[in-house]
């Protein structure tokens, strides 16, 4: 009678064991793609904080400001006369 | 019983058995063949069902400048493919492809018709957004978009002989994308993994290859200082009406190039069609003769020696002086003068009688000392040796005219080495175009007396001498011009053809920046140093003081007492201020 028992119940550990191991698989797989999605968003991200980057570039050439600065805001660079030094 | 019952005979029973026996055998037979013999291939094939190979974006490392603002930017496009092989079972939608892709329908036959078997087939690469989406939606079979990067270069001219640029395929070919592309050009790491139906990644199997993103790169230049120095030698070039022109500011402590720019000058992103003349990096390709930038080391080779202080006399009149066949000549006759007259007049006779008392070995160790005729082993490719002849093969022409920085070479940056090793105090640091992160390993090559005496010669010449264009206001200024002949055509000198130079640095009680303008064959009149390429210095040096807010060390032409050369209290005040355009 106990070597039933015995049995059965190692039977029902097997069971339960096998029903881990394929709730664990499942896991795994909601895991992994969980990653693959979130690499996918880092690279997309990545590619557009370069275009970004270069957009910023462009706008901020020297040139530009320079030209905007001088002909739009009417600014000029201070003369030597116009000069404060300062001694600490 | 019956004994003589015989049901069946002996043989047919066994042959049934033998029968079962052979074919048991075979299907062992087989299974150990699929099992052990062809078990990897087989293996392979069902593999192949359902693992895939994905890939993980590497693209290429950002080049950017001290400050880390970037210089150049890869940035992804599309390119258009096609295969061929299907693409001609689709006769009827080649026109339409042809008008997306901005060809005509012949263009499109003579590509497409003779490879008709192949699988793949560029059509057309880094083709712009809107053409790539026109392409998406058309949906034509056999016609596919496949993400590229290309590279960008938000500064446009201001550096692009130093940065240089990339092919269709994202690798180097001139200047600092050709000398480090191997660091820039990242690797695609890729993964054996298995999808599901919908195309999801479930589960990683192996990684084939780890990813190795391209690794960034820092440079030592400023770019803003590099904008100031294109900005101003692109219009003195223009204004002079030369053929091109060149600028180097380096520190003088770290021997980091802050600024190099060349003229002509050029679009790294478009380059449609431009000649090799135009890529070319002068200030490391070109050499040139010196002239009168050298004197300043003649006289440091006098000063070493002990055989002359800055006040020693020499008679430079009547003007000229012969050596054998040969007469050295000075402009005027500038008579008695002083070693420090001698920098601060240019004095050709001057520079020769030193140079002719001393001995060969000695000067040529001074030359040779402040890294003339050595390479400057700096990062970009390309760069030409200067020529030092050693002093064993000198006749005595030669040594009177190296006084004079002629029979020699040397390109840009080694004459900017050079200054900068006397403006800091006599100590040789080695060039370079990355921004560097330690203090370097420098040498001392000369004394620092000699240095500072030297120095102090040369803040003469900007003061009262052939460079008071190169004043900047509010800053002690040292250097020194020359204006060299050019080679003639067929050898010797031209006669009206010139090259012309500024050498200095400032501020003098504790430089920082030293740097080197040549303007090549201006032809509007004026060619001095002092006329056409100390004002360029200036110019470049003001904005560049304030950029890098350096401290002032002569206010309303009083010195501040700082640092530790202090010229003999010179009372003349600077101009009222520095050009503004």
């Amino acid at each position: 009678m106990t070597r039933l028992a015995l049995l059965a119940l190692l039977g029902a550990l097997v069971f339960l064991s096998a029903l881990q191991v394929v709730t664990t698989r499942y896991e795994t797989r909601l895991l992994v793609m969980a990653l693959q999605a979130l690499k996918t968003q880092r690279d997309d991200l990545e590619r557009e904080w370069t275009q970004l980057l270069l957009e910023q570039g462009t706008w901020s050439t020297h040139g530009r400001v320079e030209a905007l600065a001088r002909n739009k805001l009417n600014m000029t660079v201070p003369r030597a006369s116009e000069l404060k030094h300062i001694r600490s | 019983m019956n004994t003589e019952y015989d049901p069946q005979p002996a043989w047919r029973r066994h042959l049934v058995v033998g029968i079962f026996g052979l074919l048991a055998s075979v299907l062992v037979w087989r299974a150990f063949d699929l099992q052990l013999t062809n078990r990897e291939f087989l293996q392979g094939h069902g593999d192949q069902r359902y693992l895939r190979v994905v890939q993980t974006e590497a693209h290429r490392g950002m080049i950017t400048d001290r400050n880390d603002e970037p210089l150049a930017i890869s940035t992804p496009v599309s390119s258009v493919w096609v295969n061929p092989s299907q693409l001609v079972q689709n006769r009827k939608r080649w026109a339409e492809l042809a008008k997306l892709v901005d060809m005509s329908e012949d263009q499109l036959e003579t590509l497409i018709v003779p490879r008709r078997k192949r699988g793949f087939l560029y059509l057309k690469r880094h083709v712009k957004p809107a053409m790539a989406e026109a392409v998406e939606a058309a949906q034509i079979p056999g016609v596919h978009l496949t993400g590229e990067y290309r590279r960008f270069y938000p500064g446009v001219e201001i550096a692009a002989h130093l940065l240089g640029f990339t092919n269709v395929d994202d690798r180097g070919q001139e200047g600092i994308e050709l000398a480090f592309d191997s660091m820039l050009t990242g690797t695609p790491g890729k993964d054996r993994v298995i999808k599901d139906r919908l195309g999801r990644v479930i589960e990683y199997v192996e990684r084939i290859q780890p990813a190795a993103p391209g690794k960034d790169l820092a440079l030592s230049i400023d770019r803003r200082l590099q904008y100031v120095a294109n900005r101003e030698l692109a219009k003195a070039v223009q204004k002079h009406k030369a053929l091109a022109g060149l600028m180097v500011i380096l520190d003088v402590n770290t021997g980091e190039i802050l600024s190099l720019v060349n003229q002509p000058s050029f679009n790294p992103n478009n380059r449609a069609e431009l000649k090799g003349e135009f890529f070319r990096n002068r200030a490391v390709t070109d050499l040139f003769e010196p002239g009168s930038t050298i004197k300043p080391f003649t006289v440091a080779a006098g000063l070493e020696s002990g055989q002359y202080t800055p006040s020693t006399r020499i008679e430079t009149a009547p003007g000229y002086f012969r050596v054998g066949r040969h007469t050295i000549r000075d402009i005027h006759n500038y008579g008695n003068l002083d070693v420090t007259g001698v920098i601060e007049k240019s004095s050709n006779v001057g520079s020769t009688k030193i140079a002719l008392s001393l001995d060969a070995d000695i000067l040529w160790k001074t030359f040779n000392n402040v890294g003339i005729g050595h390479l400057t082993q700096v990062e970009l490719p390309g760069e030409t040796n200067g020529r030092l002849v050693d002093h064993k093969h000198w006749r005595e022409i030669e040594h009177a005219t190296l006084a004079y920085g002629y029979g020699m070479s040397v390109n840009a940056l080694q004459l900017v080495r050079a200054y900068a090793t006397v403006a800091n105090g006599g100590t040789l640091y080695p060039v370079t175009i990355l921004r560097r992160e330690q203090p370097p390993q420098g040498m001392r090559v000369m004394s620092q007396t000699t240095a500072d005496a030297v120095s102090l010669m040369m803040e003469r010449v900007v003061q009262t001498g052939t460079a008071k264009t190169a004043q900047v206001y509010g800053y002690r200024v040292g250097g020194k011009t020359g204006t060299v002949h050019k080679n003639a055509q067929g050898g010797g000198y031209a006669e009206k053809d010139y090259r012309s130079l500024f050498a200095g640095y400032l501020p003098v009680s504790k430089p920082r920046l030293a740097a080197v303008v040549v303007i090549d064959g201006p032809r509007a009149g004026q060619h001095y140093g002092g006329l056409v390429a100390a004002p360029v210095f200036a110019d470049v040096m003001h904005e560049a003081a304030r950029i890098l807010n350096l401290p002032a060390d002569a206010i309303d032409g009083v010195p501040a007492d700082s640092g530790v050369r202090m010229a003999s209290s010179p009372t003349r005040t600077l101009p009222a201020g520095p050009r503004i355009q």
